[in-house]
């Protein structure tokens, strides 16, 4: 068959399917219901339902569209028509594609069902890892604290005496607020202080495991050192009521956060380490979905240890034994979440 | 032989291969500087104005600002703005799938939190290497999340012929040749006077040749008559 003849007798069948592509790629900045909705204000029920119904019937015609169009395209390709008609028929498939087969992003449904369901089971699924990233905080910091107990001026191996200094006038009982300098007192400002700061060390320590994990151990054992060494050496000055109320009310979300982002790290790094009878880049692919999961897990828990430290922690005017049985609590419930809530992920 | 072109393949379930191009380093170099500007010109407009509408809440404002900035700005455009950042659509780029499809918001995520291992050691180091490697030019970040980034492609537009009459095929014409007179029709109008001439005069032997066709007086005539009567419009 001549191209003309070919054109003649089809063209009408891609010229509706461009039609229908046009209108299909017009994206809005609404989700689609609403987007909907709002077309149809004003309208009675019956009109918006029977746009639903045409729709409906639209996206039905051009799925059986678009199988058209990929036959015309490989008749054409076969019988080597020019490379403009071969050029148009691969340009429509091409469309159709991006459009039939793209992927959704997740609704707000979702996102709940997310937060009580998937992420705790996923934190229990990946216990090993929880366990590693978890001694890879703690024991560094457990060691540096005895060490800084034995031994007062091993804290100078840690921090400079710069830094000491700043630490001890943080966390001085008789200051209005503990922890970072107050330049502007501002509680909002700290929020935005600890948003900025904690995140992006949650963050690098989930990117870092790109370097076979050895990036997120670092991150992890460093801000374990820096835990242990402060807490030991405020003991010392006698500080320690100070740091401890501060450290119990955010702590919780906030160590168990860098646990799971490191966690997530570690997942990165173990799937580049051993990829198992797949191709590395496969492997780490896998891994990088679910390990994000977890990432988004902790930012959330981030966002919040941030909240409570600015507008919690931070203010002396609460009595020590308000802040330990709140933070405490804190403790409990984040133990009783990731412990019950949800289904483990290989089960359900 | 190896095709000078990298377009990158992708094997659709109706048995289609589709080709899309991705884009090389320089292009997102390019994209990434602009991107860069723009998010100096946010800061340094919201810092300087902060004062005057939040007050007491601007520190916290910029802080929180930075850091969504920062982390964010490029997933929120890559979703939301078909995958393209501003940078990215100066340069008429964008972020996909592997299998060409728009980028989705748990893709976009681990591509941007992984720009820190791309940026190690300095400047994109690690990043540009491995686009470099990789047939696709995917930096770490997109290997890890399986996207890339392609050029957008043209819309075609199908030209038509519009030289009247039909010519004879000389003999022995096989279906390459067939097609390369077409594709000089269909380009006739791109082409300058002087430049279809010139490549009609390739074919002036064979025209003279012909038995029962006239003269080759018009070789570029003659051609066009011919694609018409390949394409099977009538005289």
């Amino acid at each position: 068959m001549k191209q003309a003849a070919f054109i003649e007798q089809n063209q009408l069948v891609w010229q509706r399917f461009e039609e229908l592509l046009n209108k299909l790629e017009q994206r809005t900045w609404l989700p689609g219901r609403l987007a909907r909705r709002i077309a149809t204000t004003g309208n009675n029920k019956s009109e918006e339902s029977l746009k639903d119904v045409e729709v409906s019937a639209e996206l039905t015609e051009f799925a059986q569209l678009y199988r058209s169009v990929c036959q015309y395209q490989s008749m054409a390709k076969t019988r080597q028509y020019s490379s403009h008609l071969v050029g148009k028929l691969d340009d429509l498939v091409l469309r159709g594609h991006q459009i039939l087969y793209q992927q959704k992003s997740a609704s707000l449904s979702a996102l709940i069902k997310f937060i009580l369901i998937e992420f705790p089971g996923l934190v229990r699924k990946e216990y090993k890892l929880f366990w590693l990233a978890t001694a890879f905080l703690y024991l560094p910091a457990v060691l540096v604290f005895f060490a800084v107990m034995i031994n007062p001026d091993f804290i100078y191996t840690v921090m400079s005496s710069g830094d000491v200094q700043n630490m001890e006038s943080m966390y001085n009982p008789a200051n209005s607020h503990f922890g970072e300098e107050r330049g502007s007192s501002s509680d909002f400002g700290m929020f935005g202080f600890y948003i900025m700061n904690n995140i992006g060390v949650g963050f690098r320590a989930f990117a870092l495991g790109l370097t076979l994990g050895l990036g997120t151990i670092a991150v992890l054992v460093l801000n374990g050192l820096m835990l242990g060494a402060v807490l030991a050496h405020l003991l010392l000055v006698g500080y320690f009521l100070t740091i401890s109320s501060f450290v119990i009310g955010h702590g919780s979300f906030e160590l168990t956060a860098f646990v799971i982002s490191g966690m997530a790290g570690l997942k990165l790094g173990y799937s580049i380490l051993n990829p198992g009878n797949m191709r590395r880049s496969r492997a780490l692919r896998m891994a990088s979905a679910s390990a994000v999961k977890l990432v988004f897990g902790a930012f959330i828990m981030l966002v919040i240890a941030a909240f409570i430290e600015a507008f919690w922690s931070s203010t002396a005017a609460l009595a020590y034994s308000i802040k330990y049985t709140v933070g405490g609590g804190l403790w409990l419930l984040l133990g009783w979440y990731f412990l019950k809530s949800g289904v483990t992920a290989d089960e359900s | 032989m190896k095709k000078l072109d990298n377009y990158y393949c992708v094997q659709t379930p109706e048995a289609v291969e589709l080709r899309i191009q991705p884009a090389g380093f320089w292009s997102r170099g390019l994209a990434f500087a602009t991107d860069f500007s723009i998010r100096i010109l946010v800061y340094s407009l919201i810092a300087s104005l902060g004062s005057v509408f939040f007050a007491s809440f601007s520190v916290g404002v910029n802080l929180i600002l930075y850091f969504l900035m920062e982390w964010f700005y490029p997933v929120f455009f890559e979703v939301w703005n078909n995958g393209a950042t501003p940078g990215k659509r100066m340069l008429n780029i964008r972020v996909v799938h592997e299998d060409s499809t728009p980028v989705n918001f748990s893709a976009s995520v681990i591509r941007n939190l992984l720009r820190v291992v791309d940026f190690l050691p300095i400047f994109y180091v690690f990043g540009i290497i491995s686009s470099l490697s990789n047939r696709s030019f995917q930096r770490l970040g997109d290997i890890a999340a399986g996207t890339l980034v392609i050029n957008n492609q043209f819309k075609y537009v199908t030209p038509s012929l519009t030289a009247k009459g039909v010519r004879a095929l000389p003999d022995g014409f096989t279906l390459e040749d067939q097609n390369a007179v077409l594709a000089f029709a269909e380009r006739g109008a791109q082409l300058s006077e002087e430049r279809s001439a010139e490549l009609a005069q390739i074919l002036v032997p064979t025209l003279q040749a012909q038995e029962s066709a006239t003269s080759a007086s018009n070789p570029v005539a003659s051609l066009h008559q011919m694609a018409n009567g390949i394409v099977g419009l009538g005289p």
